[in-house]
């Protein structure tokens, strides 16, 4: 499969090779799509595909700039998330590869999706804080926001499980009739350390808007170890995720958000 | 190999370790570079809990895996599980004066690595068993199963595969499961293993909550096994599953028309 010329986008079709900006930012293991696409249709926790070395060495210190030029303000004031956050400046090449059609086609492909051209794409650059309080358990897909794709690109050297910062996928259910969840409102501004302990958990899901109450089983937890890429396809199960709390090592990631 | 995470000393030992492995001549002769280093595939495993386990993609270096899969097609293979709700022939080569691999295999330093990944123990060092599995086309399947057993039990499995382009519609799929105590009166049918001797064990390829008689050290258990992860048997890829912090019950979906190939390495 390595080194394969004849890799193929899904359902898109061929296209040729050495033009697309795919080819000089990925690893070469990860330009065949088929074998991603099958991991994404196999996984139990929703078409979800893990891609670790995802992007070539010899374009990690491009990445390493102009994450160490980014300043991030906070993104989630007052919500159960706790980041910060920044656009991706149009001008790097960094972002020349997000908009590129070779990587939004590979994107799709990667989880099995038909490709069609976004009607937005939005690119933002991540810093949890080492005192992180955790992502809430929650869908992207919101009402007035239809994503359909989220990616989501770590680089954090040497991070250890207990490091925290877990992005954490739960399979969502109708809770049994009286359960008592998890309030969002209880939460907001707290440490959500629960999220490290429970496999099991009734919550009132992410807001700001609509809350409706899921019971959720932990189905897997995923470091955001460096050049690591995970992406979910948010389409057309609803993908319910979350991040656990930092234990004090700042947590960065690029994200990319297509509906 | 284990330690408790998060201390100056324990970064000092993983990182001394990691640089063992990168020195190491067997290792480099057969693991990519990416890899050499186990320590990002250590917390992955790590942050899963239970069960513990870790895959690695595009593993091996490509010639001598593929060295390797030229061996794993002349070699011949007996049923190895015959009478059993598994399904797979298998020839063990651990014993052998020589075979292709064994290099790796039986290096000490590769029982480390593994055991460095899952955070684990061995408690008979040097001991191994090492099979090159062929699993016929229409397998049908491997019962849910912990790889426990009583006395001297295995501490980890290995799991490598060798299968290009195979597809999840191809079955052959590695499960993993939650085991949790059976409840009465779920409503879900209860899985005996004797009313699945010799038939293809389809329900493994519907169901993501089964209540069943798991195989497990003393005999059948029943549990409630739920999903977690399902694993495509693909080209290249090897898994990393700890015995010793869970039961890491698992199973095997039944194939379809291919014959899915790969080994099986168990540590002590």
């Amino acid at each position: 499969m390595c080194g394969d010329s004849t890799w193929r986008l899904g359902d898109a079709g061929k296209i040729a090779a050495p033009m697309a900006l795919v080819y000089r930012w990925l690893a070469p293991q990860h330009l065949d799509t088929r074998r991603l696409a099958e991991d994404a249709a196999a996984n139990p926790a929703g078409k979800v595909v893990i891609i670790d070395n995802a992007f070539a060495a010899e374009r990690l210190p491009e990445i390493e700039r102009t994450l160490a030029r980014a300043r991030y303000t906070p993104d989630n004031d007052g919500l159960n998330y706790d980041s910060a956050s920044m656009s991706l400046d149009p001008t790097l090449p960094l972002s020349e590869l997000f908009r590129d059609a070779s990587w939004l086609r590979w994107i799709h492909a990667a989880v099995g999706m038909r490709f069609a051209a976004p009607k937005t794409n939005r690119v933002a650059l991540r810093r949890h804080r080492p005192a992180g309080r955790g992502f809430w358990p929650h869908v992207d897909d919101l009402r007035g926001d239809p994503k359909r794709l989220a990616l989501l690109a770590y680089f954090n050297h040497g991070w250890s499980a207990a490091d925290g910062g877990a992005l954490q996928l739960w399979e969502a259910t109708p809770p049994r009739r009286g359960a008592r969840p998890l309030c969002w409102h209880a939460y907001v501004g707290r440490r959500l350390d629960f999220l490290g302990r429970r496999r099991e958990v009734v919550v009132e899901l992410g807001g700001p808007g609509e809350r409706p109450v899921n019971k959720l089983r932990l189905v897997d937890t995923i470091t955001p170890s460096n050049n690591r890429i995970v992406i979910l396809a948010l389409r057309p199960g609803q993908l319910v995720h979350s991040v656990t709390p930092s234990n004090g090592r700042s947590r960065r990631a690029i994200l990319q958000w297509i509906s | 190999m284990r330690s408790s995470s998060g201390s100056r000393e324990e970064a000092r030992f993983r990182a001394a370790f990691a640089h063992l492995c990168r020195a190491d001549p067997i290792l480099r002769s057969w693991i990519r570079s990416d890899y050499l280093d186990p320590r990002a595939l250590r917390e992955s495993a790590l942050a899963r809990r239970a069960p513990r386990w870790a895959v690695a993609d595009h593993f091996f270096i490509e010639q001598r895996l593929e060295a390797l899969a030229r061996r794993h097609a002349r070699l011949a293979f007996e049923e190895d599980d015959e009478g059993l709700n598994y399904h797979s022939t298998a020839t063990r080569v651990d014993r052998l004066d020589e075979e292709v691999g064994l290099d790796l295999f039986r290096h000490p330093i590769w029982h480390r690595y593994a055991a460095f990944v899952l955070n684990t123990d061995l408690h008979d060092l040097g001991r191994t068993v090492v099979k090159y599995r062929r699993h016929p086309p229409y397998a049908r399947g491997f019962w849910i199963h912990t790889d426990r057993d009583s006395g001297r039990s295995k501490s980890l499995a290995v799991l490598g595969y060798l299968n290009r382009g195979w597809r999840s519609s191809d079955g052959g799929l590695l499960q993993l499961w939650e085991g949790k105590p059976h409840r009465v009166g779920s409503g879900r049918p209860l899985r005996r293993w004797a009313a699945f001797e010799g038939t293809r064990l389809s329900f493994l390829e519907r169901d993501r909550i089964i209540d069943i008689q798991a195989a497990a050290p003393r005999g059948l258990v029943k549990i409630e096994a739920r999903l977690i992860a399902q694993i495509v048997p693909a080209w290249n890829r090897v898994v990393f599953l700890d015995f010793r912090s869970s039961p890491a019950y698992h199973s095997v979906t039944p194939s379809r028309r291919r014959a899915r190939l790969g080994f099986l390495q168990w540590l002590y």
